[in-house]
């Protein structure tokens, strides 16, 4: 009787110490896989001749003609892989990709990179956006926890 | 359950605690069993376990409960480290100081890389030293290295073996991961292909077979994140394919190591001899085990590194073996998912291959012990003993954390510069934060013009076009920094 008792606390203890590994886990996993909503807008072009209004929800995004861009424009002065715009720390900044007519930014080509600012106007090929930068919800969620 | 209400849980600071607590129980208990059997190693061994609970718990308080980070990652590596310790310690106690160090190490190594990874232009600079020195170290290996169990994997420093490809899995990845201005400026992979090429190659030269291939899994995942063309993954399949069974024609001694798998109950006593006690110690562990220090699979060879599963199978049970295995298959998911939302291409490339290893090296593995596939002496990441593995599962654990987009916080955007154009830039070709016109000074030919021109209309007062020149964009802190 001792022995049974002896072997079922054993075995209660390796239940308990199961438990103690799985909450955890299983915690762990489902906060790691659970899906988080979809990113918000952190900036937009707005085409200067149609008024058509591109969404940047990622922080680096690409745009051309091609389909797989995350900016598709379908204009034939725009390379299929124009240009990539970026978040960085501060600022937002354009690249050109190896495109064939370059880009613009108010008016001054750009080499290879340049800072964008709110309201600045990217001419890609011959197309005039207008690029207009919103402030990031983390940095506002940032705000309200200090 | 709504995002919102799981997103208050995750933040939660006196859930996260309350989870906390079985952390503990399981690791104190656990410890308590090992220290008790430890003899005269008691007090070095109870030593060991509290740095390492003190290390944890540290890095629990100050990045979860202080901080308010994530720490869904941290607290599965920290559960898989322990059960590598504990195993070590119960199995080989001498051996234990060298697996505390390098988990203590390879949790430094873990922070450190994430600090490192905040900045792309960091990361950008390192890649060309990172790709010299991943092939500095595999080359390194073949010309030093000592040859253990057929492979030439290990280099010996005094008593101290490393295993050099282990940290070269981590600078692999940082190679292959790019941002996507590069990725669509760099259209070609042959660069990669050849980086890629001359590692595995000489990985295939010391005759370390599992880890050649599980460079070549690695690279399938990166080229195809940056391609996106599956054809040409499909040839590279087909072109090793064709590599593989030339190999296996010319070099009959590469098949040699190969001849138990689907036959080891025939070899029961020779080379199948490791296969077939993990498949019976395994079962007879059962679902809960038999209790650490009471199995019989620890007297086999290579038990705390090649058999670790089997080991876990049968003194924690197959509940707890399974759910270590589950984690890889957690990390994985996570990083697919959480690619979508990265902050650069490189966090998702650099994340999908980290993960993808770690579980393709895991179910080698796991595979290999259990006759599946052949056996091929890779180690089971943070589970198994060695230092060098445990160093690299951190440091690819760095990747996974670097890609989710609430590791770094945000700055507020920076306003547009107050300043006046300069006359006789053509270009805009500077960076906005952190404008550095030295960099001019380098990059353009005409930056001589550019800073003259500067200086002449700093000095008169005057702004607007130069002459003959295209009006130009004025650098922000150009002011503050012009040559004088």
């Amino acid at each position: 009787m001792l022995l049974s008792i002896a072997l079922s606390s054993e075995m209660l203890l390796r239940i308990f110490l199961l438990v103690c590994f799985l909450c955890p886990l299983v915690f762990a996993f489902t906060l790691m896989l659970w899906e988080r909503s979809d990113s918000p807008v952190i900036a937009t072009l707005t085409d200067k001749a149609t008024g058509d209004i591109y969404e940047i929800s990622s922080w680096e995004t690409s745009i051309g003609r091609a389909r797989l861009c995350d900016v598709v424009l379908a204009y034939g002065t725009v390379s299929r892989l124009h240009a990539v715009i970026t978040r960085r720390k501060k600022s937002w900044i354009i690249f050109d990709t190896n495109s064939s007519l370059g880009i613009k930014v108010n008016g001054l080509i750009v080499k290879s990179k340049a800072s964008l600012y709110d309201g600045d106007v990217i001419t890609l090929g011959d197309v005039d956006f207008t690029f207009s930068a919103l402030e990031l919800p983390e940095y506002k969620n940032q705000r309200k926890k200090k | 359950m709504k995002y919102r209400t799981l997103s208050k849980i995750a933040d939660s600071r006196f859930l996260w605690l309350l989870i906390y607590v079985p952390v503990l129980a399981f690791q104190l208990i656990y410890a308590g069993k090992v220290i008790s059997a430890a003899g005269d190693m008691a007090a070095t061994i109870t030593t060991y376990f509290t740095l390492f609970i003190l290390i944890e718990t540290g890095c629990f308080v100050f990045f979860k409960l202080i901080l308010g980070k994530r720490f869904e990652l941290e607290i599965a590596a920290f559960m898989l480290s322990f059960l590598s310790i504990a195993i070590t310690a119960s199995v080989s106690p001498k051996r234990t100081l060298v697996q505390f160090i390098t988990f203590a190490a390879g949790v430094g190594i873990y922070y450190a890389f994430v600090w490192f990874l905040k900045n792309t232009r960091w990361i950008s600079t390192m890649r060309v030293p990172a790709a010299l020195g991943a092939v500095g170290l595999l080359a390194a290996t073949v010309a030093l290295g000592t040859t253990y169990n057929g492979a030439r994997n290990w280099i010996m420093i005094g008593d101290i073996s490393i295993q050099p490809s282990e940290l070269a899995k981590i600078l692999f990845i940082f190679v292959g991961a790019v941002t996507l201005d590069k990725l669509q400026s760099i259209r070609s992979l042959s660069k990669y292909i050849l980086f890629a090429a001359c590692c595995i190659g000489i990985i295939f030269v010391m005759k370390d077979f599992g880890t050649a291939l599980i460079f070549f899994a690695t690279f399938l995942i990166i080229s195809f994140m940056r391609s996106g063309d599956i054809k040409k993954i499909m040839l590279i399949c087909g072109a090793a394919a064709v590599g593989a069974v030339a190999i296996v024609i010319f070099k009959p001694y590469v098949a040699n190591r190969f001849m138990t798998y689907r036959h080891i109950w025939e070899n029961m006593d020779g080379g199948g001899y490791q296969q077939t006690r993990v498949l019976i110690y395994s079962a007879s562990g059962g679902l809960f085990g038999v209790g650490l220090g009471n199995g019989q699979l620890r007297r086999v060879f290579a038990a705390t590194e090649d058999l670790i599963f089997g080991v876990l199978c049968e003194e924690f049970g197959l509940i707890i073996a399974f759910t270590v295995a589950l984690t890889y298959v957690a990390f994985a998911f996570y990083a697919i998912k959480m690619a979508k939302t990265a902050r650069s291409t490189f966090y998702s490339i650099a994340a999908c291959a980290a993960a993808g290893l770690m579980l393709f090296q895991a179910a080698l593995n796991i595979f290999g012990v259990t006759d599946l596939l052949p056996l091929t002496g890779v180690t089971l990441p943070f589970v198994s003993r060695g230092g060098s593995s445990m160093l690299s599962s951190w440091g690819l654990l760095a990747f996974l954390k670097a890609v989710d987009p609430l590791t770094y916080p945000v700055k507020k955007l920076s306003p547009r510069p107050q300043t006046d154009a300069v006359p006789g830039a053509e270009y805009a070709d500077y960076l906005g934060d952190g404008y550095d016109d030295s960099y001019l000074a380098r990059k353009a030919p005409k930056s001589g013009i550019y800073i003259s021109a500067a200086k002449n209309a700093y000095a008169s007062g005057s702004t607007g076009r130069a002459q003959g020149g295209a009006e130009g964009r004025t650098p922000p802190s150009t002011r503050s920094k012009r040559k004088r």
